[in-house]
């Protein structure tokens, strides 16, 4: 081996975007936080009951274990989300035949949007409804957002704040994360 | 000039801000009004009377209603034309002029029209400018002087337009009394209301009115401010489509030009009021002839006096109402024509401006001002675009909701008439019943949508409607006078083009309006159409009812070209190595959605470089779908025509997909990377269609098959490494993975560690023709594997090449493109692929189209050519013709000049008797030039052994 | 803009969704006639009525399904069927 280089991971999504606007930090009342990286897998099995007693959700709705995110995405699929390692590990530790187990922490970018108007931001560049009643903390569905399909989460903070996974095809991902600062830009939306 | 009009004293009603000056200028003077003014209500003030020359005629024209709907209303501003000016509010240093006027307001040249105007009926261009055809452009360039509106300023700069959805329980499109009335109590009951007034107060008419009505008023705001309602002010309700998708174009945002609110609304609430309706008679498009409301608004809000000497024409109680405004203003009220005692007027008369009134009676009263309230115009536009047919009442002279669907309420003047405190409770109640009615709808909602917050079972019942009807408050129908008038004042239609028209055959209502342009005009017949339907059922001999009414259309009110765009959605999608291209001098090129390297600065080079050493292609758009499953053969068998049953774990095999007429839909490889998982590769344009086919089939006719489909098109960073030097360059970056040429094959994969990255696949395959590696490396690691390629490959001269780099050499090769190369009509056979056509598969996609079309094919060939003149490129899409009788044979569907072997390639679609290797073409060149050109015997122009790409 | 029932996801936008077309069984291939398999490629009833039709919830679950919609009111009726017959070409 030539090259003995540990290679380096990159999100779509170019640090310090020259589009952003505002400074980077968490304090703001509306953030936009690049998640990228994080680990991905899908989990398809013809069986929708296998899959709910499994990863203890079902479509349309995610649960919550520490860091781990069970999401079930579509009928018949689940999302699992968190530390790469522990995501591939769970899915393999609870493969039964006939699942079939795609990685997927490279072929997404992963924003998140967290704040009291996220939802006023999101409204801006999806017609979903994000209200309490029609996406309560847990809610799982999938959207065109600013013209992209985005896998969407409703993942509240520890402490009740507002908060949206949302997950695109990665080759969006500067383009999905420009929208989404403009959306926020009369909120004052800060990076970070 | 005398003053007609100025200030009035402090009103308690006003809203303009005496203790705030604005200056402004009037076609070039300086001027001034007060902050809260309209342009309108300010140039009233500064005792301008013609503000505009009318649409053909250039007649002198004022303001006549004085709102967003004055036909004569539409000013010039700075960079913006056609501005509304009963509507715009004036700001400071606002520079306004009058447009569609040569050389000046006050002389218009163009008046002569007035003169020929007897010649000017509907239909005059048509007939006129008909003939000869051959003069059209002059007459076009001559016409296009006369025509309306202002000018377009290109230098503006461009603003900056919003977008947004909403998901209200109740929108609520009209802030008058019933409006407001029906926010409030829709809110007290709990539903999440968005109010929307087209103006830039809420009231309606209250703002207007007695000082009970103010009283009511100020009740109502108050109430509003304390319920959890969102106001718009200065938004209209433009549209509303199927299960109350809603249009709103907010202009009142800050920070925006305006805003377009696609709102889904559980219940909409129709409050929009009635628009005074103009009366037909001779003169009565003289400045200083306006509606009663026009008058009474102008005083009670903006303090603006009208006139001096009134005429009012008053067929209700509006009509007493002016008369009481207007004399305690102390506007002298010279005659009250009332009709609900059989009296009339004749004519105005005045040249520019009224200066006598000619009554039935006989009497002519002298008079600068014509105060008009002979009925009212129900908008209906939002229950048309609901479904509902209005009817026609004869007793109070408007149209009326029919039957409109129980999630659309109507409410106010649309539905009836009463007292202010009788259409306030109308309001509530209506309130109350949208917000009940949403609260079904949302339950239904929520139980439907899996994600929702979970509801009980039982559904609230779908509230009744209890409400007390308002009445309805006859009075004369006034439409025409004993004399002709101008019906539609922004179309310049007179009453006698109506009655001509009808005469001449176009009698339906939809006819009339299409020949002689009534209603189309700005104010969209809000001031026409019963007008003209009751002139046309004068020529009829029929009632408005059985003559009908136009149809009403989206947008209620015009909104801007740049709030329809909007913000602009156009997804980009770029690679994981797009940074290292734009760092490295990529000529970017949009494909689709992507942008891609088209080029790093020399394509001819790029290929050169890449014949004789090495080349790096960034290909992540090809399309990547990961199977799994135990019946992915079957699938494949099923996409492709070819057959699928023994590619061995590690192989590649190439395969065409056809859609079930037997057209090429796309092509690629597919590599099987163990017992049950495969990695499907497509064209990059095709990726989304041949995932969603797939989809498709296995969803619809083989719902047992077990196979999950998942796209992984950028999970994975694609490059294709070509050249003799590939394996050399590869060489140092894997050390799992064995390149030796007898283990690792071509058309074979592998899967391992590149430049230190895990989980990567490797196949030997090329479009290029040389001896090539498709590396599909995990995209985070995309940027850091392509420089380690790009690194290793330096001693070996390695180049990157772009897309186009890759299609002269594809060409060169004489791969065809899906979609390039074929078309919507060609057959599987059209590309010589017969071999790869498996018609003893029991069935897959298009098998019986295949079948007959192998049988007896006759339409065009894909086939390489060359130009017999080596340096002779044509154009893509050039002709091949016959030379005699220039019958089209075919058409070049590529060409390159090919810098390998330094002469021009070309690939074809011919006639099947033109396709025989030797045939020689005839290309008609994008000149008219004729070359000739030699069909070759292979596709490949270079190395058709392909003995490179085996190497 | 019409709200599309699917079947998994509840009510959606119908630019959610991509209109596949009338549903109408597939001819079997061994046995097709041009004159049928051309019927199935090209002809559509096209009714001002109830009809079957075949929707695609391309952005949300992704599922086909098949659901009766009246083609002059735009409305639906009885609950969607997963999958359903196809909808002819790509």
């Amino acid at each position: 081996m030539a090259n003995t280089q540990t290679p380096v991971f990159r999100s779509p999504v170019a640090a310090g975007s020259s589009t952003a606007p505002a400074t980077m930090g968490a304090t703001s009342a509306l953030s936009l936080a690049d998640e990228t990286g994080v680990g991905i897998v899908s989990v398809r099995n013809r069986d929708e009951g296998s899959l709910i007693e499994r990863f203890a959700t079902r479509f349309g709705r995610a649960t919550r274990s520490g860091n781990t995110l069970m999401a079930g995405q579509r009928p018949g699929e689940c999302i699992i989300m968190g530390d790469r390692s522990g995501v591939v590990g769970l899915a393999a530790s609870k493969q039964l035949a006939g699942d079939a187990v795609v990685e997927l922490t490279h072929g997404r970018v992963v924003l998140r949007v967290t704040g009291a108007q996220a939802s006023s931001t999101l409204e801006k560049v999806c017609s979903l409804d994000w209200s309490d009643a029609m996406m309560p903390n847990g809610a799982v569905t999938s959207g065109s957002v600013a013209k992209v399909t985005c896998d969407v989460i409703r993942d509240d903070a520890a402490n009740g704040t507002r908060s949206y996974l949302l997950t695109a095809d990665r080759s969006f991902g500067q383009y999905l994360f420009d929208a989404l600062v403009d959306a926020g830009d009369e909120f004052g939306i800060v990076v970070g | 000039m005398s003053t007609l009009s100025d200030r009035l004293s402090a009103q308690p009603g006003e809203i303009i801000d005496r203790s705030s000056k604005l200056r402004f200028t009037w076609n070039g003077k300086g001027v001034t009004g007060f902050a809260g003014d309209t342009i309108a209500s300010a140039l009233m003030a500064n005792n301008v009377q013609v503000v505009s020359r009318s649409m053909k005629y250039h007649r002198p024209r004022g303001y006549m209603t004085a709102d967003y709907w004055d036909p004569n209303g539409s000013v010039q501003l700075a960079s913006e034309p056609n501005v509304r000016s009963g509507h715009r509010q004036l700001q400071e240093g606002m520079k306004v002029s009058a447009q569609n006027v040569w050389p000046s307001l006050d002389r218009d040249v163009r008046a002569v029209n007035g003169v020929l105007g007897r010649f000017l009926t509907a239909g005059f261009y048509y007939k006129t400018f008909m003939h000869p055809r051959s003069l059209w452009p002059t007459y076009e360039k001559v016409l296009a002087t006369f025509a309306p509106g202002g000018k377009v300023d290109l230098d503006a700069p461009s603003g900056y337009f919003d977008k947004r959805y909403a998901h209200p329980d109740v929108v609520v499109a009209g802030g008058g009394p019933s409006g407001l009335a029906a926010a409030i109590d829709a809110a007290r009951a709990g539903a999440k209301v968005m109010l929307v007034e087209h103006t830039h107060h809420l009231g309606g008419h209250l703002l207007w009115g007695s000082d009970g009505d103010r009283a009511v008023l100020a009740q109502l705001l108050t109430e509003l401010a304390e319920a959890d309602v969102e106001v718009l002010v200065d938004s209209t309700v433009t549209g509303r489509y199927e299960d109350n998708w809603i249009g709103i174009s907010q202009r009142s945002h800050p920070g925006v030009e305006e805003r377009l609110i696609k709102a889904r609304a559980k219940m909409l609430v129709v409050a929009g009021g009635l628009i005074e309706r103009p009366y037909v008679f001779e003169g009565n498009d003289l400045p200083g002839v306006m509606m009663s409301s026009a008058v009474r608004r102008s005083m009670a809000m903006y303090a603006v006096r009208p006139g001096s000497r009134a005429v009012v024409l008053s067929a209700n109680a509006e009509g007493d109402a002016a008369v009481e405004a207007l004399t305690a203003a102390g506007v002298e009220v010279a005659a009250v024509v009332d009709p609900r005692n059989g009296q009339d007027l004749v004519r105005a008369k005045g040249s520019r401006r009224v200066e006598s009134v000619e009554l039935a009676d006989g009497r002519s009263v002298e008079a600068d001002l014509l105060v008009i309230a002979a009925g009212w115009t129900s908008p209906t536009s939002l229950i048309n675009m609901a479904g509902d047919r209005p009817s026609f009442d004869d007793s109070c002279g408007r149209f009326f909701p029919t039957d409109p669907p129980e999630t659309v309420l109507v409410t106010g003047g649309m539905a009836g008439d009463g007292t202010t405190e009788e259409i306030v409770e109308h309001g509530r109640a209506t309130g109350d019943l949208a917000a009940r009615r949403a609260s079904t709808v949302a339950h239904r909602l929520q139980a439907a949508t899996t994600r929702a917050q979970s509801v009980d079972e039982i559904e609230p019942v779908w509230a009744a409607d209890s409400r007390i009807a308002l009445g309805r408050w006859s009075h004369p129908g006034l439409y025409r006078a004993s004399t002709h008038g101008i019906v539609d004042y922004s179309e310049d239609v007179s009453s006698k083009d109506l009655v001509a028209a009808a005469k001449e055959g176009y009698d339906s209502v939809e006819l009339l309006k299409r020949y002689t342009t009534a209603t189309m005009g700005p104010s969209q017949g809000k001031l026409s159409t019963v007008n003209t339907v009751a002139i046309l059922g004068e020529a009829r001999g029929e009632t408005i009812a059985e003559v009908g009414t136009t149809v009403w259309r989206p947008p209620f009110a015009p909104i801007s070209l740049g709030a329809l765009g909007g913000r602009k959605f156009e997804p980009i999608r770029v690679s994981a190595m797009h940074r290292w291209h734009e760092a490295n001098g990529a000529t970017p090129i949009i494909a689709g959605q992507w942008i891609r390297p088209e080029h790093y600065g020399d394509p001819a080079a790029e290929v050169r470089k890449t014949r004789s050493g090495v080349g790096l292609i960034d290909v992540s758009p090809l399309g990547k779908l990961d199977l799994q499953g135990a019946d992915v053969p079957k699938l494949l068998n099923h996409l492709y025509t070819n057959t699928w049953n023994k590619l061995p774990i590690g192989g590649v095999r190439y395969g065409i997909m056809c859609a079930e007429d037997g057209i090429v839909l796309d092509d690629g490889v597919t590599g099987r990377l163990g017992e049950n998982h495969y990695l499907m590769t497509t064209t990059s344009s095709g990726a989304a269609t041949v995932w969603e086919w797939a989809e498709n089939w296995l969803q619809t006719e083989h719902p047992d098959w077990d196979v999950s489909v998942t796209p992984v098109t950028t999970a994975y960073a694609s490059m294709n490494l070509a050249g003799p030097k590939s394996r050399e360059v590869l060489s140092s970056l894997v050390d799992d993975i064995d390149l030796d040429p007898e283990d690792f094959r071509y058309m074979q994969l592998r899967t391992g560690r590149i430049a230190g990255v895990d989980n990567c696949i490797m196949w030997r395959i090329g479009f290029t023709g040389e001896l090539s590696f498709e590396l599909h490396v995990p995209a985070g690691y995309g940027e850091a594997v392509w420089r380690s390629v790009m690194e290793a490959g330096a001693e070996f001269g390695i180049t990157p090449f772009g897309l186009e780099g890759q299609r002269i050499m594809r060409l060169e090769k004489g791969h065809f493109i899906v979609g390039q190369d074929t078309d919507g009509l060609s057959l599987a056979p059209a590309t010589g692929l017969d071999a790869l056509i498996k018609l003893d598969k029991p069935d897959f996609a298009g098998k019986p189209e295949l079948s007959w079309a192998l049988e007896n094919y006759e339409g065009p060939l894909v086939v390489a050519v060359q130009p017999v003149d080596p340096n002779v490129v044509p154009g893509e899409a050039s002709q091949i013709i016959d030379p005699i009788d220039k019958r089209i044979l075919g058409r070049i569907t590529s060409a390159r000049y090919s810098p390998t072997l330094e002469r021009s390639v070309c690939l074809a679609q011919v006639e099947p008797q033109f396709a025989t290797a030797g045939s020689r073409l005839t290309i008609k060149m994008i000149d008219g030039s004729l070359q000739e050109a030699v069909v070759q015997e292979h596709h490949a122009h270079f190395d058709p052994e392909g003995e490179r790409l085996r190497g | 803009m019409l709200l599309v029932p699917c079947p998994n996801c509840g009510p959606r936008n119908s630019s959610d969704l991509r209109y596949v077309g009338e549903s109408h069984k597939r001819p079997d291939p061994a046995t097709t006639t041009p004159e049928e398999w051309r019927t199935y490629l090209y002809m559509h009833k096209n009714p001002a009525d109830w009809m079957m039709e075949t929707w695609y919830c391309s952005s949300g679950c992704r599922r086909f399904f098949t659901i009766e919609r009246h083609t002059a009111t735009s409305e639906f009726r009885n609950p969607p069927l997963p999958g359903g017959k196809r909808g002819g070409r790509a």
